[in-house]
């Protein structure tokens, strides 16, 4: 049972500035995991080599698509409400393991955290967010991660 | 020397060269390779079971030819260690991953613990990239088997599910979710009719196999999506054990098996991945049916070496369960403030909630998250969005909260039961009746594991001896009652309940002859639970039976359930019924019951009970679990 890929279009995977391909965007992710609606029904669809074929597939090119980014994508797609509500508690096991992924040292997890809060407290209570699509929103997630972890941390993170 | 003397001499040298690398590489079969041939390992190793076609009494559960270095391999295991020894001197290949000491891994482990392999040849150094890189680079410090309790939603999850988890060292990832999982399941096409689906998988109708995948992605699925808690079960394993049992799960990565309901299912190929331990003996393979809480259960009664096999036992509640235990602390303010809010989220901002001290708000604002997450309707999205907002708002924090574990699913009582009852029946004399259950659970049995006052029956046959004869007086195809004892009252997460039989039954205490009829029915109803001891519940239904003895086809019906735990050992039981008979002569019908359940000891138990349908009938048993 293989997840079938479609021409549906990623129009908030936004890649930050200077933060190198988006796995939304570039890498083709979302596509690959939302052929037509939320990740309920991918998952639905995905008893037989679950997910991985997809992204396999998706991220094949190492030069567009940096594996851990990917991973990462991956990761706050499946865990996007988790991930969500353990930032707004500053902790908790789907943040520490998103942030295992991006390689990012345990003793910078606290900090990082609350740079991804500071910036999650003005999206969630932004305009319009709560009739976004949930890729929309993990995307938007990826996003505000892949800047706290891409300016300060980038040395202690080695994604 | 002539030049084509020469040529001739080189030619004979490469022969001769060929011919002993050849040698080398098949080596010859020995009383030796006989003896491995028929170690339990290499068979289990091999998925070998009994199978009276072959003309060696065996054959491989596995029918991928991919998994068989010998043409006969599938039925052959002489032939087939031959081959496949054969096929670890094979040469190194431009794809090393394809290469048969990457592919059979965990063949190539055990038989180098067996054979002095080097003895026979020049065995190539093969890099196993891809193994290595699944196996974390010989990071996975041990195993664990999860275990997910059961689902009413699907026929084939209502006795739980069991997976391994590979756990890697706290030095690669202080997290769990990121290490892999193994899961065993049927290859079901979208969208199977149920009916289909119910009889494919009784009757080997699936192909299945074992996929692999981060373990989050169970968590999710299980934990968010089906509201199923999991218990983490690690395992004691040397490690030479974890490295054989990761190799061999990897080599079976993909093949297809058959997949059998009953017992050839992922309860019993997962218990089979530990069996290449060479101690460790969980399966026999003729066991009629395999439920998962037996492998955690036969797990936990393993001790070696002095040590209990199972060296931690970790539970991980789903959300529905997050938000019981929540609600279960929570002050009476706090779950009023929850109702109004739930009528009215823009109570939140409201006084009466922003005066509460910030650990309230806390709490009171994850157990909406909880609850809209649990119960996620369109309507409730919104709302969950509207309270994350929120959360976002105040100071991040945990709610510090002290909630009672419920008991771990291998301290129940085993699943099958054997009951032997003595009767008393006021039309027909005494007797006695002799009852099999193969699994699992009723009203007054259902403990750990089990869904409180609930009932799962499936198979349930009753004989009866009386007057000289032997009859059969009941055949339970399927019976489920669904209570929610830990409802919160709120939108969506009320106390309904419902219940479902069918097979045959006796048409009423009093009948003697021609009394089987098949009937199938199904009721609706409401619970009321004053406390966690006791549970009211008052239905209305209906059915489709024979009609027999002028009793008519179909009937509506109105009844009500009364479970008292009056103690841990003692529960009691009253139903009653009043049906009306939409067809046939007979008008309506009274029947009432009550019965009472002593727990003897964990795997014993002793009922009495009262009936009245048309005569009235006494009955002492005696169950034993297994």
């Amino acid at each position: 049972m293989m997840i079938m890929a479609t021409s549906m279009s990623v129009a908030d995977a936004q890649k930050a500035p200077g933060s190198g391909p988006n796995p939304f965007a570039d890498c083709g992710i979302g596509a690959a995991l939302f052929p037509t609606v939320g990740w309920a029904a991918a998952i639905s669809n995905v008893i037989w080599d679950i997910g991985t074929t997809a992204v396999t597939s998706a991220t094949a090119s190492p030069e567009t698509c940096n594996g851990k980014k990917a991973e990462t994508a991956q990761f706050i797609i499946d865990n996007f409400d988790n991930l969500a509500e353990e930032t707004a508690q500053g902790q908790g096991e789907h943040l520490t393991a998103m942030l295992d992924i991006l390689g990012c040292k345990a003793e910078t997890h606290s900090a990082i955290v609350s740079g991804i809060r500071s910036d999650m407290a003005t999206v969630v209570n932004g305009e319009g967010y709560s009739d976004q699509h949930v890729l929309g929103k993990a995307s938007g997630y990826y996003n505000v991660v892949n800047s706290a972890v891409e300016g300060q941390y980038t040395d202690s993170c080695s994604a | 020397m002539p030049s084509y003397v020469s040529k001739l001499f080189s030619l004979l040298a490469i022969w001769l060269c060929s011919q002993l690398v050849i040698a080398n590489t098949s080596p010859p079969a020995t009383a030796e390779f006989e003896t491995i041939a028929a170690h339990p390992v290499w068979l289990k190793l091999m998925h070998y079971e009994t199978n009276t076609s072959s003309r060696t009494s065996l054959k491989s559960a596995i029918h991928s030819p991919s998994f068989f270095n010998a043409t006969n391999g599938s039925t052959d295991p002489l032939a087939e260690l031959n081959a496949t020894i054969k096929a670890f001197y094979e040469p190194a290949y431009e794809q090393p991953d394809k290469h048969p000491q990457c592919l059979f891994r965990g063949r190539f482990l055990w038989l180098k613990k067996q054979l002095n392999l080097s003895a026979y040849g020049n065995l190539p150094a093969v890099e196993c990239k891809a193994f290595n890189a699944w196996s974390l680079n010989g990071s996975t410090e041990s195993i664990s088997i999860i275990y997910a309790t059961g689902y009413l939603n699907n026929p084939a999850s209502y006795y739980g599910h069991t997976l391994l988890k590979l756990n890697a060292k706290s030095a690669h990832t202080s997290s769990k979710l990121l290490d892999v999982s193994v899961n065993y399941g049927a290859i079901v096409p979208n969208n199977e009719n149920p009916a289909v689906y119910i009889y494919k998988g009784l009757t080997g109708g699936y192909e299945a196999g074992f996929t692999h995948i981060e373990y989050y992605y169970h968590t999710h699925n299980y934990g968010e999506n089906e509201l199923r808690d999991l218990w983490e079960y690690q395992l004691n394993l040397s490690k030479d054990e974890v490295d054989l049992v990761l190799a061999h799960s990897w080599e079976v990565l993909g093949e297809k098996y058959t997949y059998y309901f009953l017992n050839k299912n992922c309860a019993y190929r997962m218990a089979e991945l530990f069996e290449v331990v060479d101690d460790l003996h969980l399966t026999t393979g003729r066991e009629p049916w395999f439920l998962p809480q037996t492998t955690i259960q036969q797990l936990t009664q393993i001790n070696r070496g002095g040590k209990p096999l199972i060296s931690r036992i970790e539970y991980h509640p789903s959300r529905q369960s997050r938000l019981y235990e929540k609600y279960q602390v929570l002050s009476s303010h706090q779950r009023k403030q929850i109702k109004l809010i739930v009528k009215n989220i823009d109570l939140l901002d409201s006084k009466h909630f922003i005066k509460d001290p910030l650990s309230s708000q806390h709490l009171i604002l994850d157990t909406l998250l909880d609850y809209y997450q649990a119960f996620d309707t369109e309507a409730n999205k919104a709302l969950y969005n509207t309270v994350l907002s929120y959360r976002y708002r105040l100071a991040p924090g945990v709610p510090n909260i002290n909630t009672t574990q419920p008991s771990a699913p291998h301290l129940g009582r085993k699943p099958s039961r054997t009951q032997l009852s003595g009767l008393q029946n006021s039309a027909l004399g005494t007797g006695i009746s002799l009852s099999l259950r193969p699994a699992y659970y009723d009203e007054l049995d259902s403990n750990t594991s089990h869904v409180k006052y609930a009932a799962l029956t499936m198979a349930s046959v009753e004989l009866m001896a009386i007057n000289d004869q032997l009859k059969l007086r009941n055949l339970d195809v399927i019976e489920i009652v669904s209570v929610n004892t830990k409802a919160t009252g709120l939108p969506g997460d009320k106390q309904w309940s419902w219940k479902l039989k069918g097979g045959i039954e006796t048409q009423n205490l009093a009948c003697e002859k021609n009394c089987l009829i098949a009937h199938a029915n199904a009721d609706r109803g409401y619970s009321f639970s004053p406390s966690t001891d006791l549970l009211l519940t008052g239905y209305l239904g209906g059915g489709a039976q024979d009609n027999r003895n002028g009793s008519g086809n179909l009937y509506l019906r109105a009844s009500g359930t009364v479970v008292w735990s009056l103690s841990q050992r003692l529960r009691a039981q009253l139903e009653m019924e009043r049906r009306e008979y939409i067809s046939g002569m007979q008008k309506h019908n009274n029947k009432l019951s009550l019965t009472g359940r002593y727990q003897l000891s964990k795997n014993t138990d002793m009922r009495f009970s009262y009936a009245k349908d048309q005569a009235e009938e006494f009955s002492l048993s005696l169950g034993l679990y297994w």
